[in-house]
């Protein structure tokens, strides 16, 4: 059913030319194995190239539906422009254990998932150069969109704001969540584009 | 993270300035929840701080290196 609607959205997309979300998102075809019967299935996958555009309830389809991907490092590192999505096991298994700096990077990275959950933190975006090739970062550059019940549980609002080791974190309204993901954090310093990685929460 | 080269040093600084500008906005405009406000500007100024030591560290550097500016 999720499957249904999404690829419903995705024809969409394709008919209306972008997204009727009001995004430019982007959409390519890649084979993924179909959840239900395991066999390959032409599928698509949305790269969204503005943050607003994906809804809590499209994540949640692409969440039940596999239709989602860490699309591979382009020849300089980087992954391609976007918010890709996944979930923090996919984060893991991706950039959290190649190196003794990653894993307690990914340690810090896991505290502060169960923190934003518990304070109502909507939308997590990883960002720096974690979500890179390199095996050694120097940060994780992390930007947290408040719930409409922010904060939720005051002391995991404080140790937030307390800081986790390795994690530089933004915890900001949703006007100005928008603004660092498409302004700031969609180009390195060379201005040259990438893409982030956005946790389920 | 450290800025390898003037162009670096270039691009950073126009981040700056969009993140100074942004900040000025989040001040000056209405607002139904103050400590959300707080939230943002509190993270865009540390996000701003640490610009600015990068940009200071570099050119700290560039200045008693005895190389040319690219």
């Amino acid at each position: 059913m999720h499957s249904r609607r999404l690829d419903n959205h995705v024809a969409r997309v394709r008919s209306h030319g972008r997204c009727v979300h009001g995004g430019t998102d982007v959409v390519t075809n890649l084979q993924r194995p179909c959840d239900g019967c395991n066999r390959s299935k032409k599928a698509d996958r949305l790269i969204v190239t503005t943050s607003g555009f994906l809804t809590a309830r499209l994540r949640k389809i692409q969440l039940h539906s596999g239709v989602r991907m860490i699309p591979a490092f382009d020849e300089r590192g980087y992954l391609s422009a976007g918010v890709h999505l996944a979930s923090l096991d996919e984060v893991e298994a991706r950039f959290g254990r190649q190196s003794e700096v990653r894993r307690v990077q990914m340690e810090s990275l896991q505290w502060l998932v169960k923190l934003a959950t518990k304070a109502g933190v909507q939308r997590l975006i990883i960002n720096g150069s974690f979500v890179t090739e390199r095996s050694e970062p120097n940060d994780v550059d992390c930007a947290l969109l408040t719930g409409a019940d922010f904060p939720r549980d005051k002391q995991a609002e404080q140790d937030i704001l307390d800081g986790l080791p390795f994690l530089q974190i933004a915890l900001i309204g949703q006007e100005d969540f928008d603004y660092l993901v498409d302004s700031v954090f969609a180009t390195d310093r060379q201005q040259i584009t990438k893409g982030v990685v956005e946790v389920i929460l | 993270m450290s800025l390898q080269s003037w162009r670096e040093v270039d691009a950073t600084r126009e981040k700056l300035r969009l993140l100074e500008d942004r900040c000025r906005i989040i001040a000056a405009r209405p607002c139904h929840n103050e400590h959300i406000r707080e939230l943002s500007l509190r993270s865009f100024k540390a996000i701003i701080n640490q610009m600015k030591e990068e940009i200071a560290i570099f050119e700290s550097h560039a200045s008693s290196a005895p190389t040319c500016k690219q």
